[in-house]
């Protein structure tokens, strides 16, 4: 079909498709290999890795899209991880370990993937419920109104005893994460993220981040676009809770709350606050780091120092807030069309248009 | 009194100054004009340390204004009338008349000012306790100019102070302006008017994208080559 | 009629705490357009001061901790926030954030996440009859303390030097700067005040709970920021209002929840300040523009 190898060609094609694809078959790849090569413990690093790119990629779909951060995305991974969980919980168990759940719940137990989209299904519906009134706010106050709604969402699953098992662990979840069922939903998570951005949709609401009021004067419907993103935002973070759920096998109300929320933050910022590129590459980096710090904790301290860890990254994100605002990727996407030129005329660099102004 | 050399610019990769020199002798009214975005407001902001030139240098009475804080700028003798007048919308006429003078240690001079503000113009002295945002453009005006003098400034920066205010308002405004170059100030002009500036000034740039265009006496410039130099028409010449 | 006014007292008890917290919490926002989550670890240090000193009378103690906190806000100030001073309100607030991470970690580097006990003077918990209501010490000094607290404001931003040049640096950060406000000092300073508000925060809250732990800055800062949202960011009166009537709301929530329900006052709490952000989503004291300038 000659216009599909035309299209195959042209440079446009390669510059749409090439961030997904520069973050997706990398990922494929070292996961293969992985797969194929490496150790149990490091496998399961490469699983945690993956999930904190799903819950990167959500918080950014909403805070990277729109410059309004978020400190409760998380409290939408909590909500999707319980949801899940409740759905995936075999019935037996959920008879022993929360006799009081409401009825219907209680006979109900399913497979992991439909139970993964109704979970998503529950917590878009949240978020579409909550989020409204929260994104009419301006400023810094759509921030604040977020850790209010996280720490409304952490205290009812704390106390809701009967559903929820409270303060202890719920467990009984199949633990059916594997590197191959994450590594799906991880691309899944980042082709949607991807399609997302470079909609009309998308970038109408990157517009309103640069400049807000200038966007509203070409009308740009900007608490409109600000509360789909945050929907579908919200769905993503279901996603990464229910796929830690069945990781750990078991969650409790301290798992997916702040301090999740703030390594999610931190990924998104060292990687690149403004780039879908920034969510992955910055979950990877600090992943690696974090990892590195605590195996090299684990052979300086035995079990490792509590609280060193955070420590150490907490100073590393000032510093890329001081130094590096831009983060990682500077903000701009994987482009292989870039590393093609570099492949060609090795040592050469190509004269833009301000550089020639510059000698004029 | 202030020397400008050759200053240089950048807004990120922008060039806002393209090496512009000016000077300004003590006791002159020295006045800017140019199209917007010539670089008119960017010469005054590095002046008062608020931008920083990537080339070139800043003396005042001699010293380098370079990379000194804009408040120390201010304790040299520098204040401002800015752009849009910038008064303190949320405080009193008095308080914005008193933080204009607040760094100055000589309280008896601080004393002495206040009253020179207020006799210069009465209407503020009326409308000492009301909230500066409730002003009129004019009353705004000149209390920016007041809280400027309240610095006992030796060099007052004017930033396009005809901007916003009817032409009577602007009249009686440069009359003050004039007065206070007779009491002995320094003034540098910067305006959109241009013919309020030759009138005012003693001498006269004409800033085109962020170069000096056209230099002169301000009573020896045509109206041709002001416009010539203004718009980049064929026959501008640099140099007076 | 008496369990009435108990929890109108309770409420204005509540209420002032808020405020206070909330000060704190605008006065920075003021200067900066800093939401300062990492005020919740000046409350949390000013605890575990308390608990630190508790072996000195404690008119020392405590004079000693204001001092402290106050340093360490400074400090954190020039360390953390100076080189960001021109930064936009997300980074800041996410500078914050991460400079709480690092405190409420210290911590725990430092002490371990247990809670420990404080020991406190004696008069704290009594209770003294006050026209028939049994009111604690506590509550008293909390009443007292934000009166004094609020009197001393006004007159500081209304005479003081110090003070009008905060409130011309809040309002235009670069003007003051022209006209001769030296920025460093008025931030520190603004900061050294939001300290010193953290820190009668931790008294009065730890005098209460008598428990130190890491984590304990987490609810009173959110509780300030949501009363500082609520009141009308970037400006003083808004906060002091927002800190009164969200202690007036838990309490409210305390009186009319039914006990199955009370565990989740603080999710009616927050659910009913997000009701009222519906409505008046500038806040209720609105004076200045919070946003960005065009």
């Amino acid at each position: 079909m000659p216009g599909w190898s035309n299209k195959l060609k042209s440079q446009e094609f390669w510059t749409a498709v090439s961030p997904v694809v520069g973050l997706v078959v990398p990922l494929c790849v070292v996961v293969l290999l992985g797969a194929a090569f490496a150790s149990h413990s490091v496998q399961r690093v490469m699983i945690t890795t993956m999930l904190l790119i799903i819950l990167t990629v959500g918080f950014y779909v909403f805070a990277g899209n729109s410059g309004v951060l978020s400190f409760g995305h998380i409290g939408f991974a909590a909500i999707g991880g319980y949801v899940v969980g409740l759905l995936t919980v075999p019935i037996t168990m959920k008879a022993v370990l929360l006799p009081n759940l409401p009825h219907a719940i209680g006979k109900i137990a399913m497979a992991t993937i439909p139970a993964m989209i109704i979970g998503l299904i529950c917590v878009a519906a949240f978020a579409a419920v909550v989020g409204y009134p929260i994104v009419r706010l301006k400023g810094v106050a759509p921030s604040i109104a977020l850790l209010a709604m996280l720490e409304v969402i952490h205290q009812v699953i704390a106390n809701w005893k009967s559903v929820t098992g409270g303060d202890s662990a719920f467990v009984g979840m199949p633990i059916d994460s594997t590197l191959f069922a994450v590594l799906w939903w991880t691309v899944i998570v980042i082709v949607v993220a991807y399609l997302y951005q470079i909609s009309n949709s998308g970038r109408r609401l990157r517009a309103s981040r640069e400049d807000y009021e200038a966007a509203r004067s070409v009308g740009i419907h900007v608490t409109f676009e600000r509360y789909k993103a945050l929907i579908l935002s919200a769905a993503i973070m279901g996603v990464g809770g229910g796929l830690y759920g069945h990781y750990l096998g078991s969650l409790s109300p301290k798992i997916l709350y702040l301090g999740l929320g703030f390594l999610g933050i931190e990924m998104l910022i060292v990687g690149g606050f403004h780039s879908l590129s920034g969510a992955v590459t910055g979950s990877v980096a600090i992943s690696m780091v974090s990892e590195l710090l605590r195996r090299g904790g684990d052979a300086a301290f035995s079990g490792g120092v509590p609280g060193l860890q955070e420590v150490i990254l907490a100073i590393l994100l000032l510093v890329v807030l001081v130094r590096m605002p831009a983060g990682l990727t500077g903000g701009r996407e994987a482009n292989l069309l870039a590393l093609s030129r570099l492949w060609r005329r090795p040592g050469r660099s190509t004269p833009t248009e301000e550089s020639k102004q510059m000698e004029a | 009194m202030i020397e400008v050399k050759d200053v240089r610019v950048l807004y990120g990769r922008a060039p806002a100054l393209q090496g512009v020199s000016i000077t300004v002798q003590e006791g002159e009214v020295v006045g800017i004009v140019g199209t917007n975005g010539a670089g008119k407001s960017t010469l005054l902001l590095s002046i008062l340390g608020v931008v920083n030139p990537v080339q070139g240098e800043i003396l005042f009475e001699g010293t380098t204004l370079l990379r000194v804080a804009p408040e120390d700028i201010v304790r040299k003798g520098v204040a401002l009338v800015p752009e849009r007048r910038h008064i303190f919308h949320g405080m009193t006429v008095q308080e914005n008349l008193k933080l204009g003078g607040l760094f100055r240690k000589d309280k008896a001079g601080e004393a002495a000012s206040m009253e020179y503000v207020l006799d210069l113009f009465p209407k503020l002295k009326q409308f000492l306790p009301n909230r500066a945002g409730c002003l009129s453009g004019g009353e705004q005006q000149m209390l920016a100019l007041g809280r400027a003098l309240m610095a006992n400034p030796r060099l007052l920066l004017l930033d396009e102070p005809s901007l916003g205010l009817g032409p009577l308002i602007c009249d009686r405004f440069f009359e003050d302006l004039l007065r206070l170059r007779d009491g002995g100030l320094t003034i540098l002009l910067v305006e959109q008017s241009v013919d309020r500036l030759l009138a005012a000034a003693d001498r006269a740039y004409v800033l085109r994208s962020g170069r000096v265009a056209l230099e002169g006496v301000a009573g020896s410039l045509s109206r041709a080559d002001v416009r010539a130099a203004y718009f980049g028409e064929q026959g501008a010449e640099t140099g007076s | 009629m008496t369990t009435f006014l108990q929890y109108f007292v309770d409420a204005v008890t509540l209420g002032c705490l808020f405020a206070l917290a909330a000060l704190g919490v605008g006065i920075v926002f003021g200067v900066m357009r800093l939401a300062n989550f990492a005020a919740g670890e000046f409350i949390m240090i000013g605890s575990y001061v308390m608990y630190l000193l508790a072996f000195l009378p404690w008119p020392i103690a405590w004079t000693l901790d204001l001092c402290l906190v106050a340093l360490v806000a400074v400090l954190t100030e020039r360390v953390a926030f100076r080189s960001l001073r021109r930064a936009d309100m997300s980074t800041l607030l996410i500078a914050s954030f991460a400079v709480s991470i690092f405190l409420q970690n210290l911590i725990v580097l430092i002490y371990g996440s247990r809670a420990r006990a404080v020991p406190l003077p004696a008069f704290v918990n009594q209770s003294i009859s006050v026209f028939g209501l049994q009111i604690q010490v506590v509550s008293l000094m909390t009443i007292l303390l934000t009166v004094v607290v609020l009197l001393a404001l006004v007159v500081f931003f209304k005479r003081a030097n110090l003070g009008l040049q905060m409130r011309a640096a809040a309002e235009d950060f670069r003007m003051a700067q022209l006209v001769g406000t030296r920025a460093n000092r008025v931030v520190a300073w603004a900061f050294a005040i939001s300290g010193v508000m953290a820190c009668f925060v931790s008294i009065l809250l730890t005098s209460r709970t008598s428990t130190v732990t890491p984590t304990m800055g987490l609810t009173p800062i959110l509780y300030a920021f949501v009363a500082v949202t609520i009141g009308g960011l970037g400006n003083l009166v808004g906060s002091a209002v927002g800190g009164f009537v969200v202690g007036f709301i838990t309490v409210a929530m305390q009186a009319v929840l039914p006990p199955s329900l009370s565990p989740y006052r603080d999710a009616f709490t927050f659910t009913a300040v997000i009701a009222i952000l519906i409505f008046r989503p500038q806040g209720l004291v609105s004076t200045v523009k919070i946003e960005e300038r065009v």
